[in-house]
């Protein structure tokens, strides 16, 4: 995965230096006479979440940029599924495009037998947001970091580890694992929920995406080990579970598909306008706000990433 | 006459078992003991709502209120109505969809005078969507 | 502590003609979306957020605020003009706001609705602006085992709501608590009763249950009433006439209900702080409390003040109180408090811990916003009812069947397609049946909403435990909670089922 972020990085460089050479409405490739309609976002989760928040803030942003009509619509369910199974009966003209998460392609075909449709169903136009997973304590637990966490663990026979999605216990267990040490998830209703059982001492660590890094700069919490391939900005001394000696990292994407016949030059059409998006100041600046970057890794590392991650889920949930 | 309170309390009996005996097992993963089991809450439910068939089969009251036919039928024309054009809604589009609804309606409720009836007809569809679509922005098909 | 002079210079700031007009806005709009069936504030407060990325951020943060606080008085209104609510929260408002309409008070009823909401509202602000860090470090100490006995406290206090035989109303409290199954379980993840519909693995749309169990069903009763031959109730409630004693709320109406407004107005100020709980729950909560509470509960449910003061007040207290865990913690407490966060994110601003050091003064202007956006409701509110009251005098061969297509819209919109409308219609039809056999649709909804959150309360805390009963010694919190709920059953169970109390006609109050 290391060399899958160098790419990320290089494309991401090309990326800018095209808006800041070329003229930026300008920079994408369309089909005459697209999109001729209104184009729909279809977001697989509900109103007011990161999804919801970051795919919002695109439409709005891609209807400055294009001049556009695009309308964006809800379709909660089953992380993302309900909507990528209803793309599926779409017509691939470009004009409905799924807004998902990582778990929505590279998990849920893994977990659910009724979900319909693999990570191979889709074509991709890139990512919005990288999602820094990371485990953090309270500030005031006696561990620090990884090595002291689990010394501790050892010695009381078990810590828990609140989570926000049952499928977040694939990196508790990998750790459990490794160390041999007897960790226990404890789920919650989503990432505030975890939050909330951490804050108030009632589990021992807890694994978070976003919300904790303000926790973090606020001196409350400590991030006891970066799950992401590279060490986060916010917490330059954790150490990523890479660097502690485990065959893993977590990467969470917000990721924009659509259905898999789409003709190639509307495809096109669409990366290149969402790159634009992802790469602008105003955009950078948003993401910024939640100490975040949105990573886009365009339409061919977006689809790498995605058969990557869901070979490795693959086999990290057939046990 | 079968007292209707004792009849209810057989079909929830019924379906407290049915529970019990086939819905959990065939439609719930058990893991018995695991604090994570998912079919605890479900069995429990099951025996709750079993045992209070039960009771209410032992504990009947024979004043208990049955509905006049007319009021069932009527219930189930509109919600007939509501289930047609439900159907018909990804097909149709909302405009023409809720003018059949309200033409139900207004037969349903016998409503004759003109100036109303067209209000209704034409006035209230238009409202929904133009409420829904126009300054809501939430498409309706 | 509060910096004195931050604080002034934030309220400060509320007062341009700019941002007042914001909070007007807000205020208006959030009261007829919160008055239209199927219309939900959180609909609402979606489609605003976007509105505000042009808006300065104290502008933007008001406007909502205010959307969000209209919404609950404006909720009130058909609960109480056509018994189908206009939000889930303000089903509680029906119960004694409808009668008290049919008895030809619905002018009376409303304003008990609308001082009430505004009275629970701003007193969980003044509670917010004064004691939210201590108040959301009390929340946060309460772990999963004392939310686990929390919840079952609650579970025993829907006994107040079960109706006339508790046995049915116990079989509806289990119908919700079996509902609220359905979906991925909170522990595994495995599908339970989802029978391959991937729409389920979610669980059923609570939305779309309780506008069809709570507001649809509402309307097809009103639609069966006008088949009637007898076409007196051509208009659902009338308006027109009754003396200025049946239009105005005396203060000494008002006062009456001192000791009812309190305990809502605790329950809701309680529920609001924990976060996932939310402003039905309090509305049920609240009525079933008082209830068991007065002197002559089988007043209750007959057109009695006190029951729309207990739902109102409770309801509306959430609304501050939801605030508490959000701008100490950076933890929504609901829904529409998550809608506000990604406002706050829009705006460059991280709620969390750091929220008051960084953004003081926007946090001040923004109490004041709050302070200013009561005033406004109950000003709004006085106007609006007067509307309402006009536009439900038009036929109910009109209004019923808009009510009909208002909830058919919504119940589309939630779930972006037609899943959502059969979970509707299934939900309005199965609350019919509840209604027509004496099965309280009350107690099934509460039950509905509290089982997920004990569920996973039960599943977290047995794994922190590890399954060790013994644990429970060290929470007294816990215990306190677990004996208050024993209490109750023994205390309060028995005494409802003694008619004879009601031999002694009590006037209305206390």
């Amino acid at each position: 995965m290391k060399s899958l972020n160098k790419f990320t990085l290089s494309l991401a460089a090309v990326c800018v230096t095209g808006i800041a050479t070329g003229t930026a409405a300008m920079a994408a490739n369309c089909p005459a006479g697209f999109p001729g309609a209104n184009v729909n976002f279809q977001v697989g989760y509900g109103a007011g979440g990161g999804t919801d928040t970051v795919a919002r803030k695109v439409a709005s942003d891609l209807e400055v940029a294009t001049g556009w009509t695009i309308v964006v619509q809800n379709k909660p369910g089953a992380s993302g599924g309900v909507m990528a199974k209803g793309l599926l009966g779409r017509k691939a003209d470009g004009l409905t495009i799924g807004v998902a998460s990582n778990t929505t392609v590279v998990i849920n075909p893994h977990v659910n037998a009724d979900i319909g449709y693999t990570h191979n169903d889709f074509a991709y136009l890139g990512t919005g947001m990288v999602l820094n997973y990371g485990l953090v304590a309270l500030a005031d637990k006696p561990y620090d970091n990884l090595e002291e966490f689990i010394a501790m663990a050892k010695e009381k026979g078990r810590a828990t580890i609140s989570v926000g999605a049952a499928t977040h216990t694939i990196a508790v267990d990998a750790i459990a694992e490794h160390y041999g040490v007897k960790l226990v998830s404890v789920p919650g209703k989503g990432s505030a929920a975890a939050l909330k059982e951490a804050l108030g001492g009632h589990v021992d660590a807890t694994i978070q995406s976003t919300v904790h890094v303000s926790q973090i700069k606020a001196g409350k919490m400590v991030q006891l080990a970066t799950l992401t391939p590279n060490r986060a900005p916010y917490a330059p001394d954790a150490k990523t579970l890479l660097e502690n000696g485990m065959d893993l990292s977590i990467e969470g994407h917000i990721i924009f598909l659509v259905a898999k016949d789409t003709p190639k030059e509307i495809l096109t059409c669409l990366s290149e306008h969402l790159a634009e998006v992802t790469n602008s100041d105003e955009y950078t600046k948003f993401l910024a706000g939640r100490s975040a970057v949105s990573g886009n890794m365009g339409p061919q590392g977006t689809a790498k990433w995605v058969a990557d991650a869901s070979v490795f889920y693959g086999k990290k949930l057939a046990k | 006459m079968i007292n209707a309170d004792r009849l209810q309390g057989v079909i929830v009996l019924g379906f407290g078992c049915a529970l019990l005996l086939w819905l959990v097992p065939a439609h719930v993963t058990s893991v018995p003991g695991d604090p994570l089991d998912p079919s605890l809450f479900p069995k429990v439910a099951g025996w709750i709502i079993a045992t209070l068939g039960l009771l209410l089969v032992v504990f009947a009251r024979s004043d208990s209120a049955v509905p006049a036919r007319q009021e069932v039928f009527g219930i189930l024309c509109f919600i007939t109505a509501l289930v047609v054009a439900a159907l018909f809604l990804p097909v149709l589009g909302f405009l023409p969809v809720a003018c059949g609804l309200m033409i139900a309606s207004l037969l349903l409720l016998r409503e004759r005078r003109p100036i109303w009836a067209a209000l209704t007809l034409v006035g209230v569809p238009f409202f929904v969507w133009f409420l829904f679509v126009v300054l809501l922005g939430r498409p309706l098909s | 502590m509060a910096d004195f002079s931050l604080l002034m210079a934030g309220f400060s700031d509320v007062f341009t003609l700019y941002n007042m007009l914001f909070i007007l806005c807000g205020v208006v709009l959030g009261q007829i979306v919160g008055a239209i069936p199927g219309l939900s504030i959180i609909m609402a407060l979606a489609i605003a957020v976007p509105l505000t990325y042009g808006l300065d951020t104290l502008a933007a943060i008001s406007f909502l605020i205010s959307v969000n606080k209209g919404g609950t008085v404006g909720g009130a209104v058909p609960s109480i003009l056509l018994n189908v609510p206009g939000t889930p929260e303000s089903a509680a408002t029906a119960m004694d706001g409808y009668p008290m309409a049919k008895k030809g008070k619905p002018m009376k009823a409303m304003k008990y609705a609308l001082y009430h909401s505004v009275l629970g509202d701003l007193s969980s602000d003044i509670v917010l602006i004064l004691l939210a860090a201590p108040l959301a470090v009390v929340a946060l100490k309460m772990g999963p085992i004392e939310i686990t006995a929390l919840m079952i406290l609650a579970f025993t206090v829907i006994s107040g709501l079960v109706g006339d035989s508790l046995i049915k109303g116990l079989i509806a409290a289990s119908m919700g608590f079996l509902l609220a199954t359905v979906g991925l379980d909170p522990g595994m993840a495995t599908p339970r009763f989802t029978f391959g519909l991937l729409e389920l693995y979610d669980g059923v749309p609570l939305t779309a249950v309780s506008i069809g169990s709570l507001a649809m069903s509402g309307v097809l009763l009103g639609l069966l009433n006008l088949r009637k031959p007898d076409k007196e109730q051509h208009s659902a409630v009338s308006i027109k006439g009754g003396s200025r004693e049946d239009n105005t709320v005396t203060f000494a109406e008002f006062w009456a209900n001192r000791y009812v407004a309190l305990r809502a107005f605790i329950i809701g100020t309680i529920i609001g702080a924990i976060p996932g709980l939310g402003s039905t729950t309090a509305g049920f909560l609240s009525y079933s409390v008082n209830k068991q509470a007065a002197k002559d509960p089988e007043a209750f449910g007959t057109g009695d003040p006190r029951g729309i003061a207990a739902s109102e007040t409770a309801n509306s207290a959430v609304v501050g109180a939801n605030l508490i865990p959000l701008l100490t913690l950076g933890i929504p407490g609901n829904i529409a408090a998550a809608l506000l966060v990604s406002a706050f994110i829009i705006h460059g601003i991280q709620p969390g811990p750091l929220l008051f050091e960084e953004q003081g003064r926007l946090i001040y202007g923004m109490f004041g916003a709050m302070l200013v956006a009561n005033f406004c409701n109950l000003g709004v509110g006085q106007f609006c009812m007067r509307f309402w009251a006009m536009v439900v005098s038009a036929p109910g061969t009109i209004i019923y069947p808009a009510a009909m297509l208002l909830c058919f819209a919504g119940a589309y919109v939630i779930t972006g397609a037609t899943f959502g409308i059969f979970v509707m219609v299934s939900a309005a039809l199965f609350g019919y049946v509840m209604r027509t056999f004496g099965y309280s649709i009350v107690a099934f909804i509460v039950a509905f909403l509290l089982t997920p959150q004990l569920e996973n309360s039960v599943l977290k805390a047995r794994l922190i435990t590890d399954d060790n009963p013994w644990e429970l010694l060290n929470h007294p919190v816990a215990l306190v909670l677990i004996a208050i709920s024993v209490a109750s059953m023994i205390y309060l169970g028995p005494r409802k089922k003694k008619p004879l109390d009601a031999e002694m006609p009590t006037p209305t109050g206390q």
